[in-house]
Protein backbone atom coordinates (compact mmCIF):
# COMPACT_ATOMS: atom_id res chain seq x y z
CA UNK A 1 0.00 0.00 0.00
CA UNK A 2 1.63 3.45 -0.80
CA UNK A 3 2.58 5.55 2.38
CA UNK A 4 0.39 8.32 2.22
CA UNK A 5 1.68 11.73 3.64
CA UNK A 6 1.14 12.46 7.10
CA UNK A 7 -0.91 15.51 8.36
CA UNK A 8 1.18 18.56 8.79
CA UNK A 9 2.29 20.56 12.07
CA UNK A 10 0.85 23.65 12.31
CA UNK A 11 3.70 26.05 12.89
CA UNK A 12 3.93 28.56 15.65
CA UNK A 13 4.98 31.82 14.17
CA UNK A 14 5.27 34.66 16.18
CA UNK A 15 5.75 37.50 13.73
CA UNK A 16 2.39 36.75 12.74
CA UNK A 17 0.78 37.87 16.05
CA UNK A 18 1.00 41.18 15.61
CA UNK A 19 -0.98 41.46 12.50
CA UNK A 20 -3.47 38.95 13.82
CA UNK A 21 -3.94 41.29 16.57
CA UNK A 22 -4.59 44.23 13.95
CA UNK A 23 -6.81 42.27 12.43
CA UNK A 24 -9.14 41.51 15.61
CA UNK A 25 -9.16 45.00 16.71
CA UNK A 26 -9.65 46.93 13.09
CA UNK A 27 -13.16 44.13 13.21
CA UNK A 28 -14.00 44.99 16.39
CA UNK A 29 -14.20 48.53 15.28
CA UNK A 30 -15.51 48.92 12.23
CA UNK A 31 -18.60 46.67 14.60
CA UNK A 32 -18.67 49.36 17.10
CA UNK A 33 -18.79 51.56 14.90
CA UNK A 34 -21.98 50.16 12.75
CA UNK A 35 -23.33 49.68 16.42
CA UNK A 36 -22.79 53.34 17.12
CA UNK A 37 -24.38 54.40 13.44
CA UNK A 38 -27.20 51.93 14.27
CA UNK A 39 -27.76 53.51 18.06
CA UNK A 40 -26.85 57.54 16.54
CA UNK A 41 -29.01 57.18 13.09
CA UNK A 42 -31.83 55.58 14.59
CA UNK A 43 -32.59 57.60 16.74
CA UNK A 44 -33.96 61.23 17.05
CA UNK A 45 -30.88 63.77 17.17
CA UNK B 1 -25.58 56.86 -22.46
CA UNK B 2 -23.91 59.79 -24.64
CA UNK B 3 -20.76 58.98 -26.90
CA UNK B 4 -17.94 59.77 -24.36
CA UNK B 5 -19.73 57.47 -22.16
CA UNK B 6 -19.13 54.50 -24.47
CA UNK B 7 -15.69 55.62 -25.68
CA UNK B 8 -14.84 55.49 -21.73
CA UNK B 9 -16.26 51.68 -21.39
CA UNK B 10 -14.39 51.12 -24.67
CA UNK B 11 -11.05 52.51 -23.88
CA UNK B 12 -11.25 51.32 -20.44
CA UNK B 13 -11.98 47.78 -21.25
CA UNK B 14 -9.40 47.55 -24.00
CA UNK B 15 -6.52 49.48 -21.87
CA UNK B 16 -7.26 46.87 -18.70
CA UNK B 17 -7.20 43.87 -20.78
CA UNK B 18 -4.69 44.64 -22.83
CA UNK B 19 -2.11 46.05 -20.07
CA UNK B 20 -3.15 42.38 -18.40
CA UNK B 21 -2.04 40.47 -21.56
CA UNK B 22 1.19 42.49 -22.07
CA UNK B 23 2.27 41.96 -17.99
CA UNK B 24 2.01 38.31 -18.39
CA UNK B 25 5.73 36.26 -18.22
CA UNK B 26 6.51 32.98 -19.22
CA UNK B 27 2.91 32.17 -20.23
CA UNK B 28 4.79 29.77 -22.83
CA UNK B 29 5.27 27.33 -19.61
CA UNK B 30 2.62 25.07 -17.73
CA UNK B 31 3.76 26.96 -13.81
CA UNK B 32 4.14 30.30 -15.78
CA UNK B 33 0.69 30.05 -17.35
CA UNK B 34 -1.07 28.55 -14.17
CA UNK B 35 0.60 29.86 -11.29
CA UNK B 36 2.56 33.09 -12.86
CA UNK B 37 6.01 31.29 -11.74
CA UNK B 38 5.11 31.91 -8.49
CA UNK B 39 6.33 35.48 -9.01
CA UNK B 40 3.69 37.59 -8.24
CA UNK B 41 3.63 40.19 -5.14
CA UNK B 42 1.55 40.08 -2.26
CA UNK B 43 -1.07 43.45 -2.88
CA UNK B 44 -1.59 42.03 -6.28
CA UNK B 45 -2.69 38.48 -5.28
CA UNK B 46 -4.31 40.40 -2.63
CA UNK B 47 -6.33 42.62 -4.66
CA UNK B 48 -7.34 39.59 -7.06
CA UNK B 49 -8.62 37.28 -4.45
CA UNK B 50 -11.02 40.00 -3.50
CA UNK B 51 -11.76 41.05 -7.16
CA UNK B 52 -12.48 37.23 -8.05
CA UNK B 53 -14.74 37.57 -5.54
CA UNK B 54 -16.36 40.73 -6.34
CA UNK B 55 -18.09 40.07 -9.41
CA UNK B 56 -20.76 42.12 -10.90
CA UNK B 57 -23.64 40.91 -9.35
CA UNK B 58 -22.15 42.08 -5.93
CA UNK B 59 -21.75 45.41 -7.38
CA UNK B 60 -25.10 45.79 -8.47
CA UNK B 61 -27.23 43.36 -6.29
CA UNK B 62 -25.26 44.87 -2.64
CA UNK B 63 -25.98 48.45 -3.50
CA UNK B 64 -29.79 47.18 -4.08
CA UNK B 65 -29.86 45.18 -1.18
CA UNK B 66 -28.72 48.61 0.92
CA UNK B 67 -31.61 50.39 -1.26
CA UNK B 68 -34.28 48.13 0.18
CA UNK B 69 -32.92 46.37 3.84
CA UNK B 70 -30.12 48.83 4.52
CA UNK B 71 -26.53 47.78 5.70
CA UNK B 72 -27.62 44.52 7.35
CA UNK B 73 -25.93 42.16 4.72
CA UNK B 74 -22.65 43.29 6.01
CA UNK B 75 -23.11 40.83 8.58
CA UNK B 76 -22.59 38.09 6.15
CA UNK B 77 -18.79 39.25 5.92
CA UNK B 78 -18.25 38.87 10.13
CA UNK B 79 -16.54 35.62 9.90
CA UNK B 80 -14.11 36.46 6.83
CA UNK B 81 -11.05 37.78 9.15
CA UNK B 82 -11.04 35.13 11.43
CA UNK B 83 -11.54 32.74 8.65
CA UNK B 84 -8.29 34.24 7.02
CA UNK B 85 -6.59 34.39 10.17
CA UNK B 86 -6.53 30.74 10.31
CA UNK B 87 -6.09 30.19 6.64
CA UNK B 88 -3.08 31.82 6.95
CA UNK B 89 -1.36 29.80 9.39
CA UNK B 90 -3.12 26.49 7.84
CA UNK B 91 -3.91 25.71 4.18
CA UNK B 92 -1.42 28.95 2.87
CA UNK B 93 2.09 27.48 4.13
CA UNK B 94 0.67 23.62 3.71
CA UNK B 95 -0.32 24.25 0.08
CA UNK B 96 2.75 26.58 -0.66
CA UNK B 97 5.21 24.51 0.31
CA UNK B 98 3.49 21.18 -0.86
CA UNK B 99 4.55 22.87 -4.59
CA UNK B 100 0.77 21.68 -5.29
CA UNK B 101 -1.03 23.14 -8.24
CA UNK B 102 -4.62 22.40 -7.00
CA UNK B 103 -6.12 22.19 -3.84
CA UNK B 104 -7.06 18.63 -4.86
CA UNK B 105 -4.15 17.32 -5.72
CA UNK B 106 -2.89 17.99 -1.96
CA UNK B 107 -5.62 15.83 -0.62
CA UNK B 108 -4.64 12.32 -2.83
CA UNK B 109 -1.05 12.94 -0.87
CA UNK B 110 -2.54 13.15 2.10
CA UNK B 111 -5.40 10.73 1.63
CA UNK B 112 -6.27 8.91 -1.92
CA UNK B 113 -7.55 9.85 -5.41
CA UNK B 114 -10.80 8.55 -5.16
CA UNK B 115 -11.21 11.53 -2.67
CA UNK B 116 -8.81 13.98 -4.53
CA UNK B 117 -11.28 13.04 -7.73
CA UNK B 118 -14.22 13.47 -5.77
CA UNK B 119 -13.62 16.89 -4.72
CA UNK B 120 -11.99 18.19 -7.65
CA UNK B 121 -15.85 17.23 -9.93
CA UNK B 122 -17.78 18.39 -6.76
CA UNK B 123 -15.90 21.83 -7.72
CA UNK B 124 -15.90 21.49 -11.59
CA UNK B 125 -19.69 21.01 -11.25
CA UNK B 126 -20.46 23.64 -8.91
CA UNK B 127 -17.76 26.04 -10.33
CA UNK B 128 -18.61 25.45 -13.79
CA UNK B 129 -22.61 26.77 -13.11
CA UNK B 130 -21.84 29.38 -11.11
CA UNK B 131 -19.56 30.99 -13.60
CA UNK B 132 -22.03 30.86 -15.51
CA UNK B 133 -24.46 32.50 -13.28
CA UNK B 134 -22.07 35.35 -12.93
CA UNK B 135 -22.10 36.20 -16.75
CA UNK B 136 -26.00 35.49 -16.39
CA UNK B 137 -26.15 37.74 -13.91
CA UNK B 138 -25.18 41.02 -14.72
CA UNK B 139 -26.30 40.22 -18.40
CA UNK B 140 -29.90 40.20 -17.85
CA UNK B 141 -29.66 43.50 -15.97
CA UNK B 142 -27.58 45.62 -18.99
CA UNK B 143 -29.42 43.62 -21.38
CA UNK B 144 -32.43 45.02 -20.12
CA UNK B 145 -31.22 48.42 -19.40
CA UNK B 146 -29.82 48.84 -22.88
CA UNK B 147 -32.25 46.67 -24.65
CA UNK B 148 -30.14 44.64 -26.03
CA UNK B 149 -30.50 41.12 -27.32
CA UNK B 150 -29.36 38.71 -24.27
CA UNK B 151 -27.50 36.03 -25.98
CA UNK B 152 -24.89 38.97 -27.64
CA UNK B 153 -24.63 40.59 -24.19
CA UNK B 154 -23.56 37.25 -22.65
CA UNK B 155 -21.31 36.94 -25.59
CA UNK B 156 -20.20 40.58 -24.70
CA UNK B 157 -19.00 39.31 -21.47
CA UNK B 158 -17.93 35.94 -21.70
CA UNK B 159 -15.96 36.54 -25.44
CA UNK B 160 -13.27 39.23 -24.38
CA UNK B 161 -12.78 37.17 -20.96
CA UNK B 162 -12.27 33.73 -22.51
CA UNK B 163 -10.07 35.46 -25.31
CA UNK B 164 -7.86 36.80 -22.33
CA UNK B 165 -8.13 34.53 -20.08
CA UNK B 166 -6.73 31.64 -23.06
CA UNK B 167 -3.75 34.17 -23.58
CA UNK B 168 -2.27 35.42 -20.52
CA UNK B 169 -3.35 32.82 -17.94
CA UNK B 170 -3.76 33.43 -14.50
CA UNK B 171 -1.33 36.79 -14.72
CA UNK B 172 -3.66 38.50 -17.04
CA UNK B 173 -6.70 37.44 -14.89
CA UNK B 174 -4.52 38.62 -11.87
CA UNK B 175 -3.50 42.37 -13.36
CA UNK B 176 -6.95 42.55 -14.59
CA UNK B 177 -8.26 42.07 -11.19
CA UNK B 178 -6.01 44.63 -9.65
CA UNK B 179 -7.53 47.76 -12.08
CA UNK B 180 -10.71 46.35 -11.70
CA UNK B 181 -10.85 46.93 -8.17
CA UNK B 182 -9.22 50.03 -8.11
CA UNK B 183 -11.69 50.98 -10.69
CA UNK B 184 -14.65 49.68 -8.19
CA UNK B 185 -13.57 51.84 -5.13
CA UNK B 186 -12.71 54.91 -6.96
CA UNK B 187 -16.14 54.71 -8.94
CA UNK B 188 -18.16 53.80 -5.55
CA UNK B 189 -16.62 57.05 -3.69
CA UNK B 190 -17.56 58.69 -7.02
CA UNK B 191 -21.26 57.86 -6.94
CA UNK B 192 -21.02 58.82 -2.83
CA UNK B 193 -19.64 62.33 -4.24
CA UNK B 194 -22.69 62.72 -6.48
CA UNK B 195 -25.25 61.31 -4.20
CA UNK B 196 -24.56 63.80 -1.77
CA UNK B 197 -24.47 66.25 -3.89
CA UNK B 198 -27.85 65.65 -4.92
CA UNK B 199 -29.36 66.02 -1.57
CA UNK B 200 -31.91 68.98 -1.18
CA UNK B 201 -30.19 72.09 -0.02
CA UNK B 202 -30.60 72.48 3.88
CA UNK B 203 -30.30 68.39 4.32
CA UNK B 204 -26.82 67.52 5.14
CA UNK B 205 -25.38 63.82 5.23
CA UNK B 206 -25.51 63.63 8.78
CA UNK B 207 -29.87 64.42 8.47
CA UNK B 208 -30.24 61.88 5.44
CA UNK B 209 -28.85 59.48 7.58
CA UNK B 210 -31.16 60.38 10.28
CA UNK B 211 -33.92 59.63 8.00
CA UNK B 212 -32.71 56.38 6.62
CA UNK B 213 -32.39 55.44 10.37
CA UNK B 214 -36.24 56.22 10.27
CA UNK B 215 -36.97 53.62 8.69
CA UNK B 216 -34.42 50.84 9.68
CA UNK B 217 -31.53 51.49 6.89
CA UNK B 218 -28.81 52.10 9.37
CA UNK B 219 -29.61 49.06 11.35
CA UNK B 220 -26.13 47.19 10.36
CA UNK B 221 -26.46 44.64 13.34
CA UNK B 222 -28.86 42.05 14.88
CA UNK B 223 -28.09 40.18 18.06
CA UNK B 224 -30.73 37.59 18.40
CA UNK B 225 -29.72 34.11 18.08
CA UNK B 226 -32.55 32.60 15.20
CA UNK B 227 -31.31 30.01 13.03
CA UNK B 228 -33.81 30.81 10.49
CA UNK B 229 -32.68 34.31 10.09
CA UNK B 230 -30.34 34.46 6.86
CA UNK B 231 -28.17 37.52 8.34
CA UNK B 232 -27.22 37.72 11.98
CA UNK B 233 -24.56 38.52 14.09
CA UNK B 234 -24.04 35.05 15.08
CA UNK B 235 -24.86 33.24 11.61
CA UNK B 236 -22.48 35.81 9.82
CA UNK B 237 -19.74 35.16 13.04
CA UNK B 238 -20.20 31.00 13.36
CA UNK B 239 -21.93 30.01 9.83
CA UNK B 240 -19.69 32.69 8.09
CA UNK B 241 -16.09 31.80 9.55
CA UNK B 242 -16.76 27.99 8.02
CA UNK B 243 -18.21 29.18 4.73
CA UNK B 244 -15.07 31.85 4.04
CA UNK B 245 -12.89 29.09 5.53
CA UNK B 246 -14.33 27.32 2.81
CA UNK B 247 -14.50 29.29 -0.05
CA UNK B 248 -11.06 30.40 0.33
CA UNK B 249 -9.12 27.68 1.84
CA UNK B 250 -10.31 24.65 -0.38
CA UNK B 251 -12.04 26.18 -3.61
CA UNK B 252 -8.97 26.58 -6.51
CA UNK B 253 -10.65 29.56 -7.83
CA UNK B 254 -9.34 31.64 -4.60
CA UNK B 255 -6.08 28.88 -3.76
CA UNK B 256 -4.78 29.25 -7.26
CA UNK B 257 -4.82 33.39 -6.39
CA UNK B 258 -2.07 32.76 -3.25
CA UNK B 259 -0.15 29.80 -4.86
CA UNK B 260 1.30 32.61 -7.75
CA UNK B 261 2.60 34.30 -4.51
CA UNK B 262 6.47 34.99 -4.42
CA UNK B 263 6.59 33.57 -0.95
CA UNK B 264 4.41 31.49 2.06
CA UNK B 265 4.46 35.45 3.62
CA UNK B 266 3.62 36.98 0.58
CA UNK B 267 0.70 34.26 0.10
CA UNK B 268 -0.45 34.89 3.78
CA UNK B 269 0.03 38.60 3.19
CA UNK B 270 -2.54 38.67 -0.32
CA UNK B 271 -4.89 37.03 2.60
CA UNK B 272 -4.81 39.78 5.03
CA UNK B 273 -5.59 42.44 2.53
CA UNK B 274 -9.07 40.93 2.26
CA UNK B 275 -9.15 40.43 6.40
CA UNK B 276 -8.51 44.11 6.72
CA UNK B 277 -10.44 45.91 3.84
CA UNK B 278 -13.40 43.62 3.22
CA UNK B 279 -15.88 44.59 6.06
CA UNK B 280 -15.38 47.78 5.44
CA UNK B 281 -15.67 47.92 1.79
CA UNK B 282 -18.68 46.09 2.06
CA UNK B 283 -19.83 48.50 4.31
CA UNK B 284 -19.20 51.53 2.05
CA UNK B 285 -21.05 49.84 -1.29
CA UNK B 286 -24.16 48.99 1.13
CA UNK B 287 -23.88 52.55 2.47
CA UNK B 288 -24.17 53.84 -0.88
CA UNK B 289 -27.58 51.34 -1.57
CA UNK B 290 -28.40 53.72 1.67
CA UNK B 291 -27.54 57.10 -0.30
CA UNK B 292 -29.15 56.15 -3.56
CA UNK B 293 -32.66 55.42 -1.05
CA UNK B 294 -32.04 58.84 0.77
CA UNK B 295 -30.97 60.32 -3.10
CA UNK B 296 -34.26 58.93 -4.17
CA UNK B 297 -36.93 60.24 -1.24
CA UNK B 298 -35.82 63.70 -2.88
CA UNK B 299 -35.03 63.12 -6.25
CA UNK B 300 -38.56 61.45 -8.19
CA UNK B 301 -37.89 58.04 -8.55
CA UNK B 302 -39.64 55.65 -10.98
CA UNK B 303 -42.41 53.69 -9.27
CA UNK B 304 -40.61 50.14 -10.31
CA UNK B 305 -37.09 50.21 -11.49
CA UNK B 306 -36.49 47.22 -13.81
CA UNK B 307 -38.82 48.80 -16.76
CA UNK B 308 -38.85 45.78 -19.22
CA UNK B 309 -42.19 43.87 -18.81
CA UNK B 310 -43.98 47.41 -17.86
CA UNK B 311 -44.83 48.29 -21.76
CA UNK B 312 -46.31 44.79 -21.47
CA UNK B 313 -48.32 45.27 -18.42
CA UNK B 314 -49.58 49.05 -19.71
CA UNK B 315 -50.98 46.93 -22.65
CA UNK B 316 -52.61 44.50 -21.42
CA UNK B 317 -55.68 43.38 -19.51
CA UNK B 318 -54.29 45.30 -16.36
CA UNK B 319 -53.74 48.40 -17.92
CA UNK B 320 -56.00 50.42 -15.98
CA UNK B 321 -55.03 48.91 -12.73
CA UNK B 322 -51.46 49.78 -13.20
CA UNK B 323 -52.14 53.42 -14.10
CA UNK B 324 -54.27 53.48 -11.21
CA UNK B 325 -51.27 52.23 -9.26
CA UNK B 326 -49.20 54.88 -10.55
CA UNK B 327 -51.10 57.75 -9.60
CA UNK B 328 -51.51 56.76 -6.15
CA UNK B 329 -47.60 56.36 -6.45
CA UNK B 330 -47.42 60.08 -7.36
CA UNK B 331 -49.46 60.97 -4.79
CA UNK B 332 -47.48 58.77 -1.85
CA UNK B 333 -43.80 59.89 -3.09
CA UNK B 334 -44.93 63.55 -2.77
CA UNK B 335 -46.14 62.96 0.60
CA UNK B 336 -43.14 61.27 1.91
CA UNK B 337 -40.79 63.75 0.13
CA UNK B 338 -42.39 66.39 2.47
CA UNK B 339 -42.33 63.98 5.53
CA UNK B 340 -38.52 63.60 4.49
CA UNK B 341 -37.54 67.17 4.44
CA UNK B 342 -39.31 68.11 7.27
CA UNK B 343 -37.84 64.92 9.46
CA UNK B 344 -34.65 66.25 8.24
CA UNK B 345 -35.12 69.99 8.68
CA UNK B 346 -36.98 69.62 11.99
CA UNK B 347 -36.21 65.98 13.49
CA UNK B 348 -38.87 65.31 16.39
CA UNK B 349 -41.01 62.21 17.39
CA UNK B 350 -43.69 63.48 14.97
CA UNK B 351 -41.99 64.04 11.86
CA UNK B 352 -40.45 61.14 12.36
CA UNK B 353 -43.63 58.69 12.89
CA UNK B 354 -44.83 61.17 9.94
CA UNK B 355 -42.18 59.86 7.77
CA UNK B 356 -42.35 56.48 8.51
CA UNK B 357 -46.16 56.04 7.97
CA UNK B 358 -44.94 57.62 4.55
CA UNK B 359 -42.36 55.52 4.02
CA UNK B 360 -44.61 52.48 4.28
CA UNK B 361 -47.57 53.71 2.24
CA UNK B 362 -44.70 53.92 -0.25
CA UNK B 363 -43.78 50.73 -0.07
CA UNK B 364 -46.67 49.40 0.09
CA UNK B 365 -47.95 50.84 -3.77
CA UNK B 366 -44.24 49.47 -4.97
CA UNK B 367 -45.37 46.20 -3.63
CA UNK B 368 -48.39 45.65 -5.11
CA UNK B 369 -47.47 47.11 -8.53
CA UNK B 370 -44.29 44.77 -8.19
CA UNK B 371 -47.46 41.77 -7.84
CA UNK B 372 -49.28 43.21 -10.51
CA UNK B 373 -46.47 42.80 -12.80
CA UNK B 374 -45.81 39.25 -11.55
CA UNK B 375 -48.96 38.59 -12.59
CA UNK B 376 -49.69 40.12 -15.99
CA UNK B 377 -46.21 38.99 -17.11
CA UNK B 378 -46.29 35.55 -15.13
CA UNK B 379 -42.54 36.11 -14.39
CA UNK B 380 -40.93 36.29 -11.18
CA UNK B 381 -40.89 39.83 -10.93
CA UNK B 382 -38.04 41.95 -9.27
CA UNK B 383 -36.56 45.17 -9.69
CA UNK B 384 -34.28 45.76 -6.97
CA UNK B 385 -31.06 45.15 -8.74
CA UNK B 386 -31.58 47.67 -11.17
CA UNK B 387 -32.10 50.84 -8.86
CA UNK B 388 -27.97 51.41 -8.72
CA UNK B 389 -28.08 51.22 -12.82
CA UNK B 390 -30.87 53.18 -12.91
CA UNK B 391 -29.22 56.05 -10.63
CA UNK B 392 -25.96 55.61 -12.77
CA UNK B 393 -27.58 55.66 -15.75
CA UNK B 394 -29.87 58.93 -14.86
CA UNK B 395 -28.17 60.90 -12.26
CA UNK B 396 -24.04 60.26 -12.83
CA UNK B 397 -21.92 63.11 -14.62
CA UNK B 398 -21.07 62.15 -18.44
CA UNK B 399 -17.73 60.01 -17.93
CA UNK B 400 -18.51 58.50 -15.23
CA UNK B 401 -21.32 56.77 -16.12
CA UNK B 402 -18.88 55.11 -18.33
CA UNK B 403 -16.97 54.65 -15.62
CA UNK B 404 -19.22 52.70 -13.66
CA UNK B 405 -20.82 50.62 -16.51
CA UNK B 406 -17.38 49.62 -17.30
CA UNK B 407 -16.59 48.69 -13.76
CA UNK B 408 -20.37 46.63 -13.73
CA UNK B 409 -18.52 44.91 -17.32
CA UNK B 410 -15.25 44.16 -16.07
CA UNK B 411 -16.20 42.82 -12.65
CA UNK B 412 -18.42 40.01 -14.42
CA UNK B 413 -15.26 39.21 -16.67
CA UNK B 414 -12.41 39.55 -13.68
CA UNK B 415 -14.77 37.08 -11.72
CA UNK B 416 -15.67 34.78 -14.62
CA UNK B 417 -11.99 34.91 -15.66
CA UNK B 418 -10.40 33.60 -12.30
CA UNK B 419 -12.36 30.88 -12.46
CA UNK B 420 -12.72 29.74 -15.57
CA UNK B 421 -8.67 29.08 -14.85
CA UNK B 422 -9.05 27.06 -11.81
CA UNK B 423 -11.36 25.40 -13.81
CA UNK B 424 -9.20 24.90 -16.46
CA UNK B 425 -6.46 24.18 -13.90
CA UNK B 426 -8.66 21.22 -12.22
CA UNK B 427 -9.47 19.92 -15.26
CA UNK B 428 -6.21 19.56 -16.30
CA UNK B 429 -4.33 18.21 -13.42
CA UNK B 430 -6.91 16.85 -11.00
CA UNK B 431 -8.42 14.96 -14.68
CA UNK B 432 -6.30 15.17 -17.45
CA UNK B 433 -2.89 14.30 -16.54
CA UNK B 434 -3.89 12.58 -13.58
CA UNK B 435 -6.72 9.80 -14.99
CA UNK B 436 -6.36 10.24 -18.91
CA UNK B 437 -2.48 10.71 -19.93
CA UNK B 438 -0.28 11.00 -17.04
CA UNK B 439 2.84 11.17 -19.29
CA UNK B 440 3.37 13.84 -21.82
CA UNK B 441 5.64 17.09 -22.08
CA UNK B 442 4.75 20.69 -21.22
CA UNK B 443 4.33 21.79 -24.24
CA UNK B 444 1.49 19.54 -24.42
CA UNK B 445 -0.23 20.25 -20.91
CA UNK B 446 0.10 23.92 -21.91
CA UNK B 447 -2.07 23.17 -25.24
CA UNK B 448 -5.06 21.33 -23.23
CA UNK B 449 -5.15 23.84 -20.44
CA UNK B 450 -5.72 26.40 -23.14
CA UNK B 451 -8.44 24.33 -24.48
CA UNK B 452 -9.78 23.35 -21.13
CA UNK B 453 -10.57 27.74 -20.12
CA UNK B 454 -11.97 27.19 -24.12
CA UNK B 455 -14.46 24.47 -23.56
CA UNK B 456 -15.13 26.04 -19.88
CA UNK B 457 -15.68 29.53 -21.35
CA UNK B 458 -18.18 27.99 -24.22
CA UNK B 459 -19.84 26.08 -21.41
CA UNK B 460 -20.68 28.98 -19.27
CA UNK B 461 -21.78 31.16 -21.98
CA UNK B 462 -24.52 28.60 -23.25
CA UNK B 463 -25.19 28.16 -19.54
CA UNK B 464 -25.66 31.38 -19.21
CA UNK B 465 -27.85 31.90 -21.43
CA UNK B 466 -30.17 29.00 -20.66
CA UNK B 467 -29.91 29.84 -16.68
CA UNK B 468 -31.55 33.32 -17.46
CA UNK B 469 -34.37 31.96 -19.42
CA UNK B 470 -35.17 29.44 -16.76
CA UNK B 471 -35.04 31.94 -14.32
CA UNK B 472 -35.00 30.35 -10.86
CA UNK B 473 -32.28 28.21 -11.91
CA UNK B 474 -29.61 31.48 -10.45
CA UNK B 475 -31.32 30.61 -7.27
CA UNK B 476 -31.32 26.87 -7.19
CA UNK B 477 -27.44 26.79 -8.57
CA UNK B 478 -26.53 29.85 -5.34
CA UNK B 479 -28.20 27.46 -2.95
CA UNK B 480 -26.60 23.95 -4.62
CA UNK B 481 -23.43 25.52 -3.85
CA UNK B 482 -23.94 25.95 0.24
CA UNK B 483 -24.53 21.71 -0.21
CA UNK B 484 -20.90 21.74 -0.99
CA UNK B 485 -18.57 24.06 0.76
CA UNK B 486 -19.02 23.00 4.34
CA UNK B 487 -18.80 19.44 3.46
CA UNK B 488 -15.42 19.85 1.71
CA UNK B 489 -13.99 21.74 4.25
CA UNK B 490 -14.93 19.26 6.06
CA UNK B 491 -12.48 17.23 3.67
CA UNK B 492 -9.66 19.38 4.61
CA UNK B 493 -10.03 19.57 8.42
CA UNK B 494 -9.75 15.76 8.52
CA UNK B 495 -6.85 16.52 6.35
CA UNK B 496 -5.02 19.10 8.45
CA UNK B 497 -6.70 19.27 11.85
CA UNK B 498 -7.32 15.07 12.45
CA UNK B 499 -3.92 12.80 12.07
CA UNK B 500 -5.66 9.77 12.27
CA UNK B 501 -7.71 10.00 9.49
CA UNK B 502 -7.47 7.71 6.45
CA UNK B 503 -8.79 8.11 2.66
CA UNK B 504 -11.64 6.00 3.10
CA UNK B 505 -13.18 8.40 6.31
CA UNK B 506 -12.57 11.66 4.63
CA UNK B 507 -14.71 9.61 1.31
CA UNK B 508 -17.16 8.19 3.10
CA UNK B 509 -17.08 11.65 4.90
CA UNK B 510 -17.39 13.56 2.47
CA UNK B 511 -20.85 11.76 1.15
CA UNK B 512 -22.01 11.64 4.43
CA UNK B 513 -21.83 15.35 4.56
CA UNK B 514 -23.49 15.92 1.99
CA UNK B 515 -26.57 13.85 2.93
CA UNK B 516 -26.60 15.54 6.17
CA UNK B 517 -26.89 18.90 4.71
CA UNK B 518 -29.68 17.91 2.28
CA UNK B 519 -31.47 16.66 4.99
CA UNK B 520 -30.95 19.63 7.15
CA UNK B 521 -31.88 21.76 3.96
CA UNK B 522 -35.17 19.72 2.97
CA UNK B 523 -36.94 19.27 6.40
CA UNK B 524 -36.09 22.14 8.57
CA UNK B 525 -36.02 26.00 8.12
CA UNK B 526 -32.24 26.64 8.85
CA UNK B 527 -30.45 29.62 6.48
CA UNK B 528 -28.05 28.60 4.39
CA UNK B 529 -25.45 30.04 6.48
CA UNK B 530 -25.56 27.48 9.08
CA UNK B 531 -25.42 24.83 6.09
CA UNK B 532 -22.00 24.85 5.99
CA UNK B 533 -21.01 24.44 9.50
CA UNK B 534 -23.38 21.25 9.22
CA UNK B 535 -21.64 20.29 6.47
CA UNK B 536 -17.99 20.96 8.24
CA UNK B 537 -19.12 18.73 11.49
CA UNK B 538 -20.91 16.04 9.69
CA UNK B 539 -17.51 15.00 7.43
CA UNK B 540 -15.29 15.32 10.15
CA UNK B 541 -17.52 13.21 12.61
CA UNK B 542 -18.15 10.48 9.97
CA UNK B 543 -14.38 10.85 8.68
CA UNK B 544 -13.33 10.22 12.35
CA UNK B 545 -15.67 7.20 12.79
CA UNK B 546 -15.14 5.79 9.05
CA UNK B 547 -11.30 6.29 9.70
CA UNK B 548 -11.41 4.23 13.50
CA UNK B 549 -13.22 1.17 11.45
CA UNK B 550 -11.12 0.80 8.58
CA UNK B 551 -7.52 1.77 9.95
CA UNK B 552 -4.95 -0.86 9.11
CA UNK B 553 -3.77 -2.61 12.18
CA UNK B 554 -0.34 -2.92 10.34
CA UNK B 555 -0.45 1.42 11.17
Amino acid sequence: MEQRQPAPAIEENERLAPTFAGIIVVQILVIAALYWAGRYFGSIS
Amino acid sequence: MRLLDWIVVGAYLAWVIGDGLRLSRRTNEMEGYLLASRSLPWWAVGLSVMATQLSAITMVSTTGQGYADGLKFVQFYFGLPIAMIILSVTVVPFFWRARVYTAYEYLERRFDVKTRTLTAVLFLISRGLSCSVIIAAPSLILSIIFGWNLTLTVLAIGGPTVIYTIIGGVQAVTWTDVKQMAVVVFGILAAVVVLILGLPKGVGLGSALHVAGAVGRMQALDFHFDLTQKYTFWSGMVGGVFLFLSYFGCDQSQVQRYLTAKSVQQGRQSLFVSAFVKIPLQALILLTGVLVFVFFLFNKAPMLFNSAPLEQVRAGAHAAEYQALEAEYDRAFETRREAATALATAPAEATRAAFVDADRAVRDVRGRASALVKTATNTNYADVNYVFPSFVLQHMPVGLVGLLIAAIFLAAMSSSGGELNALATATVIDVYKRHLKPEADDAHYLRVSKLATAFWGVFACVAAVYAVQLGSLIEVVNRYGSYFYGSILGVFILAIGVKSSNGHGAFIGLIGGMMAVGLVATFTRIEFLWLNLVGAVAVTVIGVAVSAVTRSPAR
